[in-house]
């Protein structure tokens, strides 16, 4: 106690010397451990954006819907009913069961509750209906509240009297004639009940107020406005009347039990990536066996949902995210630990000497190393306090990691010099020193033999597809990138000598001292961290570069295979006119039939035709990514014959035996003989195998065929489109396409975190670089000193840096690039990017001239940064001082 | 005479004391067996060319180093047999040591006080007995007024004599000053110089100073040269800065090394004759005499 009393006033007076540094080290551990809490949160952020997103999107399919039956439950057998005037608390009850992930997530429902929809004609309502026929449907009127009386009563229906009072809406009596003293007698015919009539009687005209809550129109059909039907199989005009529940009782009484839907409207905004799952499973079960809903209700209830499949592919999505998450941590992370025992190992070299004298005063290696341990401490705990002020996270075992490697760094250091201090005897006998300097290069040689080892099995691993195997990306995703850094580090290290020998024989030739200078220090033992750190850092910035640069190609292919032109629409459009648009290239009109039958004379299949027009080869042609002679062969459907000529995909031509076929149209059979032969089809937006034929030849073999897409390629196809009276909706533009793409919340995010990964890459690797090169500042400035002394001028000072920095940059660079090409062979693909890119396949990550000019300009801007930290402290040197006093200022 | 006799009452022995260093694929072999007896009490200076071995005895002796082989003894603890812990109580305890670099010696942010109790905190002294004893070494070096001020504030050698109180704090049998005097000019180096002979007869501490500087033998009353790892000769005075007397010294295998201004004054090379007397022994040149 009283010998650590002591000690920590040393360490006190030592912390104070050393405050810059340490206040480096604090900023270092700071960044890093904002990095490694920062990271999981964005990637959760983003995942989170990702889930609401794909949630929302799914509209109203995503919302969770039970349906019940409402009627008066007859004594005996039949089902039970939910009465009608229990139907809101029904929907109370249902909600109140249902597990809390999904309550939590879901607003209250939306009650809906109608009976099957009866044609009424002239004959059967008083005063008669003077625009024709109409569908009516009585359905609940839930809440009196949303309603505004405009004239009339609101309906008050007599119990048990197969009379239902009922209100419509002014829209409806408008388009039906109906008003207030309507009478519609549902005739029996209409599925009434034996025994039972039902008389509607129009009790008033409502219109709609808004209300707090969920709308309770949502599934109640067409209350506020007729709906107009074509098909012929329904009445023209179908309506939908609002009664009481004594009403309804009535109705269900002669028309049978009515349905009552219960939306849940589920709320993206309330899911989260970490909640969706659990949300998506129990509606899953809930979907499977509603009967945790019953409640002792006893009624028959059935849900359906989408959310669960909506879920699911914004997981499979954001698998790919997740991964680039893991890389882009462990880079950055591993760098940043990499420079914090850089720097610790600085601040311990400057304390080297007074490790010593403790030591040689009788200090024990803990007493030397516990100090400097409190020290660290108190630097973590304060870059831990600023990391969470700054992000009110979770701590991960990233921020866990960086904070022990931050606690460590100084104090193993430190003991490591105190413990080398420690004094070995070595063998007397000549033989035995030789064999344990074997031993030692054995352990060595073994150790780093084993290290490589250990990362090419982890990069074999991942390149047989164990990244993403799971619903999570494989740990080794994470670890592989060190390992592999770690095994380029040990090769690049083992290789320097060689190299740098070989340019200083090169070096030794020049005239004057430099040459020779140069040459003597590039030979001296590297810091292996220093170039592992660069080795990390130019890898993964060069890895990073290369993804960025495939997803954006990856989108812009994707954004042709998708479109499959400039701008597509979906409606008829005359293609000459289009072609004639300033702005246009190319036009296209096609039909598109998909589940067409095809005749291959052995064998059949279903295949999507597309009959084109004449301009559809040069719209192919234009794609990017057309295959070389697809447009050509598409030009052969010009042909003529009893045949119609037909081009067929690659996947029909397989199942063929010759070359006819036969075309099963709804119009009849068309004879067809194939022409040729192209790879695939627009697989980007439709669904294949693919014929293609001659518009205008099959026009004349079925008639009343009618363009379903026009195809326009330039840069004014969207306005061409639009002139040509195409609604907005109806068009999809590539570039519109490609907007929505890149704003996608995985795509956002994932950039972001690339961008901010590269930035803090370089950082720690200036930080890495900076500790590495001032490690050696005292030896260089000694040596500036001596040949100072000599008569040279100081910029000498400049060719010493070079040369012990040129190893360790060029190296690592080296070592890098390997890492990139490796990575983008082997970790890359496991990273599923068609996730990101919104294509069919993961593009291809290839390294490219402009990334390569960044991750290089990034490493000028790295060194330049360096040999400034260098040239700061030259500046206050004074050479004599140094020679005197050895340049450990 | 057998081996374990071989200076059975001396403080210091070292015996056929070999010191190999090694670096990459070269060898050097610092101390060749190397002897010396040290007495408890004596203020030994060991003299020698750079290069002889001087420090890499010092250092083996003072428990910084390990020697490769013979036998090394300080205060009956045996250096070769030492484990680490044994080692690191030795320096803590039996030992005291100064280096010849002023601003080596002492921790420059603590004041000369704090340094003194250093070695003392190290064993964990109480804190009040620490600084009184630390107070009490630094009066008797004459530097009680400045025991507050920072090494930066003192003389070179006003810092090498707090050095000395530091090197004394734990009460060392032995003190070991290697060059205790080399950045100092000559007067301040007397004072150092004085303070070891202070520490010496008023403490009763052993003190071995290692130097190249031939004229230190003045300072002294013995010193023991030392030439290519081996001792060579010694110098012996009644008092220190009275006349002296050189002796040659013979290893335990007879080895003697005869002073190069008697070899060149007698021509004696390559070999000698050697005529056994009753009371001396008789060297002559080989002038071929025989032969004749």
């Amino acid at each position: 106690m009283k010998a650590l009393r002591f000690a920590l006033l040393v360490q006190r007076r030592l912390s104070a010397r050393d405050l810059p540094l340490l206040v480096v080290l604090a900023l270092l551990t700071t960044l890093a451990l904002v990095s490694a809490i920062g990271a999981p949160r964005l990637l959760a952020t983003t995942l989170d954006r990702a889930v609401r997103q794909a949630v929302a999107a799914e509209g109203a399919d995503g919302d969770v819907v039970v349906r019940s039956q409402v009627g008066i439950t007859s004594l005996g057998t039949g089902p039970i009913l939910v009465d009608p005037s229990q139907v809101g608390a029904r929907s109370r009850a249902l909600r109140a069961q249902l597990p809390p992930a999904v309550r939590a997530v879901t607003d209250p429902a939306s009650v809906a509750a109608f009976g099957p929809e009866v044609r009424l004609t002239f004959a059967d309502t008083r005063p008669q209906l003077q625009n024709g026929p109409i569908g009516v449907r009585v359905a609940l009127l839930t809440r009196p509240d949303a309603v505004r009386l405009r004239s009339g009563a609101l309906p008050a229906s007599p119990v048990r009297s197969g009379v239902a009072d009922v209100v419509v809406s002014q829209a409806v009596a408008t388009a039906t004639s109906l008003r207030v003293g309507s009478v519609l007698d549902v005739p029996r015919e209409q599925g009434l009940r034996r025994g039972t009539s039902l008389r509607l009687r129009v009790t008033g005209i409502v219109d709609r107020v808004p209300v707090d809550g969920p709308s309770p129109w949502t599934d109640a059909g067409p209350v506020w406005r007729a709906q107009e039907n074509r098909n012929g199989t329904s009445p023209p005009l179908q309506v939908v009347a609002l009664a009481d529940a004594a009403g309804v009782a009535a109705a269900a009484e002669a028309q049978g039990p009515f349905t009552a839907v219960f939306r849940m409207h589920v709320a993206a905004s309330r899911l989260s990536s970490a909640s969706a799952p659990a949300v998506a499973r129990s509606v899953s079960m809930l979907r499977a066996n509603p009967d945790p809903l019953q409640g002792g209700s006893g009624d028959r209830l059935t849900l359906r949902s989408e959310l669960p499949e909506a879920v699911a592919r914004a997981e499979r999505q954001a698998r790919s995210a997740t991964a680039q998450f893991a890389l882009l941590s462990a880079g950055v992370l591993g760098t940043a630990a990499v420079a914090i025992v850089l720097l610790g190992g600085l601040i311990a070299a400057r304390r080297r000497d007074e490790t010593l004298l403790q030591r040689a005063r009788g200090a024990a290696v803990p007493a030397v190393a516990a100090p400097a341990l409190v020290e660290s401490a108190a630097v973590v705990l304060v870059a831990g306090a600023v990391a969470a002020a700054l992000l009110r996270a979770p701590v991960p075992l990233g921020a866990v990691l960086i904070a022990v490697v931050a606690l460590l760094a100084t104090p193993v250091q430190l003991a490591r010099t105190a413990v080398g201090s420690a004094v070995r005897r070595a063998p007397a006998n000549r033989s035995d020193r030789l064999r344990l300097r074997r031993v030692r290069t054995a352990r060595r040689i073994a150790a780093e033999a084993g290290l490589v080892l250990v990362a090419v099995v982890a990069v074999l691993v991942l390149g047989a597809g164990g990244g993403l195997s799971g619903s999570r990306p494989n740990p080794l995703l994470v670890i592989a990138p060190l390992l592999l850094a770690a095994a380029a580090t040990v090769v690049v290290l083992r290789l320097l000598p060689p190299v740098v020998s070989g340019a200083a024989l090169l070096l030794r030739r020049s005239r004057g001292v430099a040459g020779v200078l140069v040459a003597a220090r590039a030979r001296r033992t590297r810091s292996a961290l220093a170039l592992l750190a660069v080795c990390i850092a130019s890898g993964l910035a060069l890895n990073d570069g290369m993804l960025v640069a495939a997803v954006d190609a990856g989108q812009e292919d994707a954004s042709w295979d998708r479109v499959g032109a400039d701008a597509r629409a979906a409606s008829a459009v005359d293609a000459a006119r289009l072609r004639a648009a300033p702005g246009v290239t190319g036009a296209a009109s096609l039909v598109a039939l998909p589940g067409t039958s095809v005749d291959l004379r052995t064998t059949s299949t279903t295949a999507t035709l597309l009959a084109v027009d004449r301009g559809y080869p040069a719209v192919v042609a234009a794609l990017p990514a057309s295959s070389p002679g697809t447009a050509a062969v598409l030009r052969r459907l010009r042909g003529a014959g009893p045949r119609v000529p037909v081009v067929v995909d690659a996947e029909t031509a397989r199942s063929m035996v010759g070359s006819t076929l036969q075309l099963q149209l709804d119009s009849g059979v068309v004879p067809a003989r194939a022409v040729g032969v192209v790879p695939d089809g627009p697989s980007g937006y439709r669904q294949g195998p693919f014929v293609f034929v001659d518009l205008e030849a099959l026009e004349a073999r079925a008639p009343g065929l009618r363009p379903t897409t026009a195809l326009v390629m330039g840069p004014g196809a969207g306005s061409a489109l639009s002139a040509a009276g195409v609604p907005a909706d109806r068009v999809l533009t590539r570039t519109g396409w490609l907007a929505a793409q890149r704003a996608g919340p995985l795509v956002v995010g994932t950039r972001s975190a690339t961008l901010l990964a590269a930035g803090l890459l370089g950082l720690f690797a200036l930080a890495a670089l900076s500790a590495g090169v001032l490690a050696g500042a005292p030896d260089r400035r000694r040596t500036l000193g001596l040949l100072r002394t000599l008569g040279m001028r100081r910029r000498i000072g400049w060719w010493l840096l070079v040369a012990d920095l040129a190893p360790l940059v060029v190296g690592g660079l080296a070592g890098g690039a390997a890492i990139g090409v490796v990575a983008a062979e082997v970790f890359d693909p496991a990273l599923v990017l068609a996730a990101l890119t919104g294509g069919r396949f993961d593009p291809p990550v290839v390294i490219s001239g402009p990334v390569l000019g960044a991750v290089l300009g990034g490493a000028v801007v790295v060194l330049a940064a360096t040999v400034a930290v260098e040239a700061v402290t030259w500046r206050r040197d004074r050479f004599s001082e140094v020679l005197r006093v050895g340049g450990q200022g | 005479m057998t081996d374990d006799d071989y200076g059975a009452d001396a403080l210091i022995v070292c015996d056929s004391l070999v010191r190999i260093y090694q670096t990459d694929d070269v060898e050097v072999q610092a101390l060749q067996g190397l002897d010396l007896l040290v007495d408890e009490g004596e203020l030994v200076a060991i003299v020698g060319a750079s290069g002889s071995g001087k420090s890499t005895l010092l250092g083996v002796l003072s428990g910084l180093d390990a020697p490769t082989a013979g036998r090394a003894r300080v205060a009956g603890r045996d250096l070769l047999a030492m484990t680490s812990r044994q080692r690191l109580r030795y320096r803590r305890d039996t030992v005291g040591f100064i280096w010849q670099q002023t601003a080596r010696n002492l921790l420059p942010f603590l004041s000369a006080a704090e340094n003194v109790e250093l070695p003392m905190a190290v064993v964990g002294v109480r804190r009040a007995e620490r600084t009184a004893r630390a107070m009490e070494l630094l009066d008797a070096l004459g530097l009680a007024e400045k025991a507050h001020r920072r090494p930066a504030e003192l003389s070179g050698g006003e810092q090498q004599r707090v050095a000395i109180a530091t090197a004394l704090g734990n009460r060392p049998k032995v003190l070991f000053a290697d060059e205790p005097t080399g950045e100092l000019d000559r007067s301040t180096g007397d004072e150092v110089f004085a303070a070891l002979r202070e520490v010496n007869t008023s403490l009763g501490t052993t003190v071995v100073i290692v130097t190249h500087d031939a004229e230190v033998s003045s300072q002294v009353r013995r010193t023991v040269a030392i030439r290519d790892g081996r001792t060579s000769s010694e110098v012996l005075r009644r008092d220190a800065g009275g006349p002296a007397r050189e002796y040659a010294l013979i290893d335990r295998v007879g080895r003697m090394q005869v002073p190069a201004a008697y070899r060149r004054a007698l021509g004696l090379r390559d070999r000698v004759r050697l005529e056994l007397e009753s009371d001396h022994l008789g060297v002559w040149s080989d002038d071929g005499e025989d032969e004749r």
